[in-house]
């Protein structure tokens, strides 16, 4: 996951953003809730913290979404993209905020194309489509870049099906 | 022992510490700390059981604990052990400490502490490299594993810490693996009985280290000393036994479980398989000669 | 290789300035949150990408002990640590210094145990002020790429020859990603030449090191003090040679920030990065602040930043390290200030001590509160809390 963080920002400097990316240190052991940060703009990036209030808020396993700390930061009017088989209507209504939700069942489809849940890479097509900052083929070069013996027509075809197949709320 | 009715039920390392799944330095913690007892006092250098003990305000041990700087665990041993000394205290110094942290930086202080026959039960949990940072390798790490600082597997032997510290006569000596409790435990109670310097290592599979699954650990745990790559033995006043445990099995059954060997060629393996082979004649022809040793009342450091 | 974006951690772009300054041995002992960024080098030896020789040492201690012998014996040499590994090899930094040993260390900054705390501050680094060490901080990976270049030939020049501590906050830049521009192995190769040493020469043979009477010891001190003061000068043209060849301008003291500031801001590392974030947020509300960013601690640049702050009000010290009761920073301003024709109010603050987040909002608080209170007197050092 520290890892999607990754791919997004090589992705997004590939079409020519100022990134940033930052994995959160806590004790790593496996098991445990983990964070990773991703800034995009249009000019170098000085800030050197956590991102407290996220554009977007991309939820890997939706088992985190019982976590307060998870959801404490989001802003009016933000973006969630959650991988889960869920409704987005049905994950906005226990969120309580304003907020815009996309789900897209990254699980189910990477598992279809690669035999087995790789969410990291599949949710990153998703991603493209609700931030618009990245492109098909920059999350390819990326992907290839940080797994150069990974299959990648199978995984850009669970990229490319998670970019279509969100269901998404809009703002009330 | 033993019986798993002999141990005590009591808890000295708690649930819900932040060890690895599967972790093998956890199982034989566990157990070691229930035939030592609550009148221990641990002293542990940076490494994965200082890390997993918790992080403040936690502590995942019952027993009073005391962090020290890496490669300094035998130095602050030693001065709790003068300190209890001079103070009249029957307390237990326990070492605890890693392969990286006793072979390497630590390494002069351990060899001092042994060689002044400092009153201190020193175990080595044999991870075989540096598991806290990553997986770098330590001297401890075996000829041909992966790790991030030899990506290409390690070209040297792993050093052969156990005669080393045999070599200092000290009171006690042995190697111990989760794969065997049972022995381990017999071993732990051997060494507390006794005083004076005594050094148990024990070997703790590292399933994510290793690159095996999860439940792994006690299983590596025993085809490591059966197939001899990691030989049982004790060494006391002079004298060295070594422990078979049933039919020997090739190194390959060992080494094809665990990803960090991958890669390797048929040569590698036979000539792992040899110098394998040849260690093990040589603890045997130890034995043999040192039958007729006895060193019994040599080692006198009061 | 030619010249290539690329998104790199601070560990990965220090990974890379080593392998572009064809560093011939490497010697080091892991430590967090320096393990990525030798882990790299051996990667990159592994893959061929670079031809060194590495030395699996079993302490820091050792791991300086190692470079020293290799710079001696003719070889380019390379070590990186922390904390923890700093302090232990302290004896071999001072060895390095007064030696006069060219060297090239990264220092990954993490607090300093007890209690064990794996994240960033300054103190680390800046408890070896002493040691003879020319002291680079840098404030971004790009930095960080392009300063392991520059040590090598500011270490190596004949008029210098001090080894050098490349120094970066660890996480908030060790394990963030960000852009670098990746230079071309043949512009990397035009601007550093090949090291050499001829010091151990058996045609002529010398003894090093041995021992002294104080009157010859005071006279190796003075040639190395000499040494020393020559390599602001020496430093301040391989920042323009550097800038002339790879279009990347760096300076001892980096000021930044729009208008005429009265009121500056002063910081190093990763400090100075998010007090660039704060300034920007300052500039556009029209608040005249400014950052005077340290990029080169030792040797401290006096004059430079003497004239940084001529005409100004008032210095916001934001300082990550602590030496008792007062940060470091703060008393190598203060000192450089004294004698100053114009010596501007100092206001000390300490932050991100134990990895504590500075956050640039923090930053702007801080700067607001005090903005109009600005003529009254210091009132004392002041903890900044964790920003949120």
């Amino acid at each position: 996951m520290a890892t999607a963080a990754e791919l997004f920002a090589r992705a997004a400097a590939y079409d020519g953003w100022f990134v940033q990316s930052t994995p959160f240190f806590g004790a790593e052991r496996r098991g445990a809730l983990v964070v990773a940060y991703a800034r995009a703009s249009d000019s170098r990036i000085w800030l050197r913290e956590p991102v407290y209030n996220p554009d977007i808020l991309i939820v890997f396993d939706q088992r985190a979404l019982s976590e307060e700390s998870v959801l404490s930061g989001l802003k009016e009017g933000c973006k969630m993209l959650v991988n889960s088989n869920r409704s987005p209507e049905d994950i906005k209504a226990n969120i309580g905020k304003n907020v815009q939700v996309f789900t897209v069942d990254a699980s189910e489809i990477s598992a279809k194309y690669l035999g087995r849940p790789v969410v990291n890479t599949t949710l990153l097509g998703s991603l493209a489509s609700v931030s618009k900052l990245i492109s098909l083929q920059s999350i390819r070069r990326s992907i290839l870049y940080r797994f150069p013996k990974t299959d990648i027509e199978a995984t850009m075809k669970a990229v490319e099906e998670a970019a279509n197949r969100i269901a998404g709320t809009y703002l009330s | 022992m033993a019986a798993i009715s002999e141990l005590t039920d009591e808890e000295f390392l708690l649930k819900g510490n932040s060890a690895c799944a599967g972790c093998g330095a956890t199982m034989a913690i566990r157990w070691v700390l229930k035939i030592l007892g609550r009148d221990t006092v641990l002293v542990m250098p940076a490494g994965c059981v200082s890390v997993f003990q918790g992080m403040f305000p936690a502590s995942a041990f019952d027993v009073p604990v005391v962090d020290s700087s890496f490669g300094a665990q035998s130095s602050f041993a030693a001065g709790l052990a003068a300190a209890y000394k001079i103070k009249g205290r029957r307390l237990k110094v326990v070492t605890l400490a890693g392969d990286g942290g006793t072979a390497d930086i630590g390494f002069h202080a351990v060899s001092a502490a042994a060689e002044r026959g400092d009153d201190v039960l020193y175990i080595c949990y044999d991870n075989e490299a540096y598991m806290n940072t990553g997986v770098q390798r330590s001297s401890l790490t075996p000829y041909g594993a992966k790790t991030g600082t030899d990506p290409k597997g390690k070209l040297e032997w792993k050093k052969n810490l156990p005669l080393i510290m045999a070599a200092h006569n000290i009171t006690y000596v042995a190697t111990a693996s989760v794969g065997y409790p049972f022995d381990l435990l017999r071993k732990v109670k051997k060494a507390a009985s006794l005083s004076g310097f005594r050094y148990i290592h024990i070997l703790t599979p590292c399933p994510p280290g290793w690159g095996s699954s999860e439940n792994l650990a006690a299983e590596l745990g025993r085809l490591a000393v059966r197939c001899g790559i990691f030989p049982l033995f004790e060494v006391e006043n002079g004298r060295l036994t070594l422990h078979k445990v049933g039919n020997r099995v090739a190194v390959r059954r060992y080494l094809e479980l665990q990803k960090r060997f991958e890669g390797l060629t048929d040569e590698q393996i036979q000539y792992i398989q040899k110098r394998v082979d040849d260690d093990l004649r040589y603890l045997e022809l130890l034995e043999k000669v040192t039958s007729e040793v006895n060193r019994a009342g040599q080692v006198d450091r009061t | 290789m030619a010249e290539q974006i690329e998104v790199l951690t601070g560990n990965a772009a220090a990974a890379y300035g080593v392998k572009l300054s064809r560093a011939q041995v490497i010697a080091a002992y892991p430590i967090t949150p320096q393990t990525t960024l030798v882990e790299r080098i051996a990667e990159f030896i592994a893959k061929g990408e670079l031809k060194a020789e590495y030395i699996r040492v079993e302490s820091e201690h050792s791991a300086l002990a190692a470079c020293i012998g290799a710079s001696l014996g003719g070889a380019r040499a390379f070590t990186a640590t922390s904390s923890q590994g700093l302090l232990l090899m302290q004896e071999m930094l001072f060895w390095a210094g007064y030696g006069r040993t060219p060297l090239v260390m990264a220092v990954v900054t993490r607090a300093i145990a007890p209690p064990w705390n794996m994240w960033s501050e300054h103190t680390d680094a800046l408890a070896q002020r002493d040691t003879g060490w020319i002291q680079i901080f840098c404030h971004n990976n790009q930095e960080v790429l392009d300063s392991i270049i520059q040590a090598y030939k500011i270490s190596e020049d004949k008029r210098v020859m001090l080894p050098v501590m490349v120094c970066f906050d660890g996480f908030e830049i060790s394990h963030t990603s960000e852009n670098v521009t990746v230079p071309e192995q043949s512009d990397v190769d035009s601007f550093l030449p090949p090291y050499d040493n001829d010091l151990l020469d058996v045609e002529e043979p010398k003894l090093l090191w041995n021992g002294v009477y104080p009157e010859d010891a005071f006279k190796f001190k003075t040639i190395f003090s000499e040494a020393a003061e020559r390599s602001l000068s020496v430093i301040e043209e391989v920042h323009r040679d550097f800038d002339s060849r790879f279009g990347r301008r760096y300076e001892a003291v980096e000021i930044y920030g729009r208008y005429e500031p009265k009121v500056f801001l002063v910081a190093m590392g990763s400090v100075a990065s998010s007090a660039k974030a704060a300034v920007d947020v300052l500039n556009r509300e029209g608040l005249p602040v400014g950052l005077i960013r340290i990029r080169l601690f030792r040797p401290f640049p006096a004059s430079e930043l003497q004239k940084a702050v001529e005409g100004s009000e008032a210095l916001i010290i934001l300082d990550r390290s602590l030496s008792f009761t007062r940060g470091i920073l703060s008393t190598e301003v203060a000192a450089a200030l004294y004698n100053a024709k114009s010596r501007p109010k100092i206001f000390e603050y300490i932050v991100g001590l134990g990895g504590a987040v500075v956050t640039h909002t923090s930053i702007v608080e801080t700067v607001k509160h005090l903005l109009p209170r600005i003529a009254e007197e210091p009132k004392g050092i002041v903890w900044l809390k964790s920003g949120g």
